[in-house]
């Protein structure tokens, strides 16, 4: 208690401190004020104990979050038998009996391509020559022609080429 | 008033008729005089334990004895002093204490006037809110310094030197003002 940690003067002061207050005493209806006032509060342990109804739906309750477990393990546990479905079809008649299509054996013409020396003979080939020859050279003189030239005393005539 | 196997509140819990009405007679009117010296009227300070006594009663079959009974009812009747405060009005202290003195009315003068039973009263009623309850734990209501300090939410060691100090202080001042016993506590 905390009196006797005091000391002896401080204690002798509490004391009279304590006896300076005196408690103050309850009116006589206290009590039973006291009891109308007390609600009932409800817990689910006395609901459980007193109401059947609770205990019923209570129990039902256990029952279905415990059956998750063990239906779980179950389904690990028992394995089922898997029948897998056949897939096809059945024909309406015999391979066998198909009767086989006879097929013409079609014969094609390859094409003749005549060789290119027989096109372009050597006769020809010469004449286009010579014509080219011909045309280059006139095509030579014109460029020469169409360039400047400067008469130079002299000198004569110089192209500036 | 400890708590463990023979608690009355264990007993009431238990079925056992006369614990309520013993817990009454020995707890009720010391809340009561803990709300009145908190500030409480008396009709004020009779509702507060009824209050206290409810919250008790409604929560009984939660209740684990650890501890001083009166302790845990005391708890119960601090937290409901600061929830009825919050509520209400901030009180100048010793406003409602049925023998404090009037603000104008000196302490010299009170004291000539007065017996010593009424300085000690006025005196703790002027002690600030927070050394008021310290003494109302510890001292009136002769709580463990472990309890009150698990109350009031400070060290074990605050308290004691708390209520040394404080309780030498109020014994100066009472000395102060008494002047027939002036010498007789130092």
């Amino acid at each position: 208690m905390t009196h006797s940690q005091l000391p002896e003067d401080l204690q002798a002061f509490a004391d009279e401190l304590r006896l300076a207050h005196p408690n103050e005493g309850l009116s006589p209806d206290f009590s039973s004020r006291l009891l109308r006032e007390q609600v009932p509060v409800w817990s689910f342990s006395s609901a459980l104990r007193q109401n059947r109804l609770v205990r019923m739906a209570a129990g039902f309750l256990v029952l279905l979050t415990a059956s998750v477990p063990v239906l779980a393990v179950l389904s690990l546990v028992i394995e089922p038998e898997i029948t897998v479905p056949a897939i096809g079809f059945d024909l309406p008649y015999s391979i066998q009996n198909i009767e086989t299509e006879d097929i013409p054996v079609v014969e094609t013409i390859p094409p003749y391509v005549p060789p290119l020396a027989e096109l372009l003979d050597e006769s020809w080939r010469a004449e286009v020559e010579k014509q080219n020859e011909a045309q280059s050279s006139a095509l030579e003189f014109e460029r020469f022609m169409a360039l400047p030239a400067y008469f130079v005393p002299g000198l004569g005539w110089i192209c500036r080429q | 008033m400890m708590g463990g196997p023979r608690d009355l509140l264990v007993r009431y819990r238990e079925g056992d008729p006369d614990a309520l009405d013993q817990l009454i007679a020995e707890m009720g009117p010391r809340l009561k005089g803990f709300f009145i010296r908190q500030g409480a009227q008396g009709s004020t300070a009779e509702d507060l334990v009824q209050d206290v006594f409810v919250r008790v009663l409604n929560s009984v079959q939660g209740y684990r004895p650890a501890g001083r009974l009166d302790a845990y009812l005391l708890r119960i009747a601090r937290n409901l002093w600061i929830d009825s405060r919050r509520k209400k009005r901030p009180i100048s202290i010793g406003e409602n204490l049925p023998d404090s003195e009037a603000p104008q009315e000196g302490p010299v003068a009170a004291a000539e006037r007065k017996d010593r039973a009424v300085i000690l009263r006025q005196l703790l009623a002027q002690c600030d809110p927070m050394t008021r309850e310290l003494l109302e734990l510890a001292v009136l209501q002769r709580l463990p310094y472990q309890e009150v300090s698990s109350i009031l939410g400070v060290p074990v060691g605050t308290v004691k030197s708390r209520v040394f100090y404080s309780l030498r202080r109020l014994r100066d001042s009472a000395s102060s003002l008494d002047p027939s016993r002036e010498g007789e506590d130092s």
